[in-house]
């Protein structure tokens, strides 16, 4: 084969398929990537339901604490009503106990105390736990939704 | 005994403990000339010797052992999980020593116009890093791997039983190398204490050899040529890092509660509670008025006080008792110098304001910044 003059000498035949490669390559990898983004958002949430039927207020005289572990919910029962608080530490979200001597919620993590009502009184969580909506299903059955959250401190009476 | 094992736990209380440790540091480890004065004339120059070495060694192995004794003590560290923790620690004691006593020797020699240790004659025949310096490591490594097989026969591995995520073991400890990081975590919000502040501490140890660019004493152990830096050091390993662990692993019981080295690790200890920010100590203590609503308005003074901590205090050190350093390092090198060292600072000023006043948060914007 005769030594011709190349047409383009910026880009030979060699140098274009390289390039060629390089470039679908990158166009795959980004798209790829771009599909990857959907699954950042999921349709679907393997968690377990948040909402938590806890039985009949009948169950719950004044002065009841019961805990329930799998949901790391308390519900608590006093004077005022019933009431639902989150397990979870508001500092690192370790599960704090109940220490039902002191009547205080304890973390083992570092050390947060909150009271009954889930207030802060040692640091350093930041805020109170977590409280969450108690209300009263029509067939008698009381539901707490973790996905509601109180900001009062309120409470259902019955 | 029991009334001397009662002081002692009284003692390693960190509010007297780490005070005590922090005061005492700058006298062992001098960072100035001043404080180095001292350190002669207390004699505390001679701990980098063979005999004090000795001593010293003596001193802390000999009262972990008679420690041992005490069965609360004993309960505690005869644990699997803490019995490397302890290892270690006598480990960084005895590095720390031996480090010293080549510095200080060094600084001996120095003085009297001797080269250092470190010094080899360019006519001196060269040791080869073949066979000379592997073989060594050969050493090292086959000894090393008998040490792990004599302790795994001797000690067996602290497994439990298969993790249960609605049951938090009391106290919830991480591992040993991060219980600075937990120690820390108690104090500040997890944000600061858990990124910020490791953050900081990589950034920090990554930019020392660009603020400590001084050629002297580099190239052989030395301790008076750089004092300062090594003293600051010391500082942050030793104090808020080491102690932070020794606290960590040995001295936190149940719900993260303070016990002494002899001290029954109760369930049930009553700790005082009285929690209070900044801002309402300010407003609602000493001014005897409402917290205002705005919130900024209401942590103002805790903005001032970070403010004048951060900005105010390093340039005023700058042109009053640190004219010479801030002369010799120029603006940013001073600037980055004195900003870590001031984040580092926070930390003891924040340990001391909880062990003292009660204090939860200096600047509490909730969702934002708590400091």
């Amino acid at each position: 084969m005769s030594n011709e003059e190349n047409a383009n000498p910026k880009c030979d035949r060699r140098d274009f398929m390289g390039k060629a490669g390089v470039s679908a390559f990158l166009t795959a990898m980004g798209l790829a990537g771009a599909g990857s983004l959907v699954g950042l958002s999921p349709s679907v949430l393997p968690d377990p339901s948040k909402q938590l039927k806890i039985g009949p207020p009948q169950d719950y005289p004044s002065g009841t604490v019961r805990v329930f572990d799998e949901e790391k919910v308390v519900v608590i029962s006093d004077d005022e009503g019933i009431y639902a608080l989150s397990l979870v530490c508001t500092h690192l979200g370790c599960v704090v106990t109940l220490d039902r001597g002191s009547g205080q919620f304890d973390c083992p993590c570092h050390g947060s105390k909150f009271t009954m009502e889930g207030e802060v009184t040692k640091a350093p969580a930041p805020r109170s736990l977590d409280r969450y909506e108690v209300s009263l299903l029509p067939g008698g059955q009381m539901l707490v939704d973790q996905g509601v959250r109180l900001d009062s401190g309120e409470k259902l009476k019955v | 005994m029991g009334a001397l094992k009662h002081i002692i736990n009284l003692v390693s209380a960190p509010q007297v403990s780490f005070l005590v440790a922090a005061i005492a540091f700058f006298f062992v480890f001098p960072p100035t000339a001043g404080f180095e004065r001292w350190n002669r004339r207390l004699r505390l120059n001679l701990l980098w010797t063979v005999r004090g070495g000795i001593l010293l060694h003596a001193l802390v192995i000999g009262g972990f052992f008679l420690s041992t004794l005490d069965p609360n003590f004993r309960a505690i560290v005869a644990k699997p999980d803490n019995v490397p923790i302890a290892l270690l620690l006598f480990g960084t004691l005895f590095f720390l020593w031996y480090a010293m006593k080549q510095a200080v020797d060094n600084d001996q020699r120095l003085a009297s116009d001797q080269k250092p240790n470190e010094y080899t004659d360019p006519s001196e025949p060269k040791i080869l890093v073949w066979p000379d310096l592997v073989y060594i490591e050969l050493i090292a490594a086959v000894l090393c791997m008998a040490a792990l097989i004599f302790w795994s026969i001797a000690l067996e591995a602290p497994l439990e039983q298969p993790a249960n995520p609605t049951l938090s073991p009391n106290p919830a400890k991480a591992p040993w190398y991060f219980l600075g990081l937990q120690e820390m975590l108690v104090y500040f919000d997890p944000w600061l204490a858990g990124v910020v502040f490791p953050v900081l501490i990589i950034f920090g140890l990554m930019a020392l050899p660009y603020i400590d660019t001084a050629p002297e004493g580099s190239g052989y152990y030395s301790y008076s040529r750089r004092k300062l830096f090594i003293s600051l050091f010391l500082f942050g390993w030793l104090l808020l890092w080491v102690y932070l662990i020794i606290v960590g692993a040995f001295m936190r019981g149940p719900n993260w509660n303070f016990f002494g080295p002899y001290e029954e690790w109760d369930i049930h200890k009553v700790v005082p509670l009285t929690n209070i920010n900044f801002s309402a100590l300010v407003w609602v203590k000493l001014l005897n008025r409402p917290l205002p609503d705005n919130i900024i308005v209401r942590e103002i003074f805790g903005i001032v006080l970070l403010g004048i901590h951060f900005l105010v205090v390093p340039p005023l050190l700058g042109v009053t008792v640190l004219k010479k350093f801030y002369s010799r390092m120029g603006n940013v090198k001073y600037a980055v110098f004195m900003f870590l060292s001031m984040a580092a600072l926070t930390l003891p000023i924040k340990m001391f304001l909880r062990w003292t006043i009660n204090l939860k948060y200096l600047v509490a914007i909730p969702g934002w910044f708590n400091l």
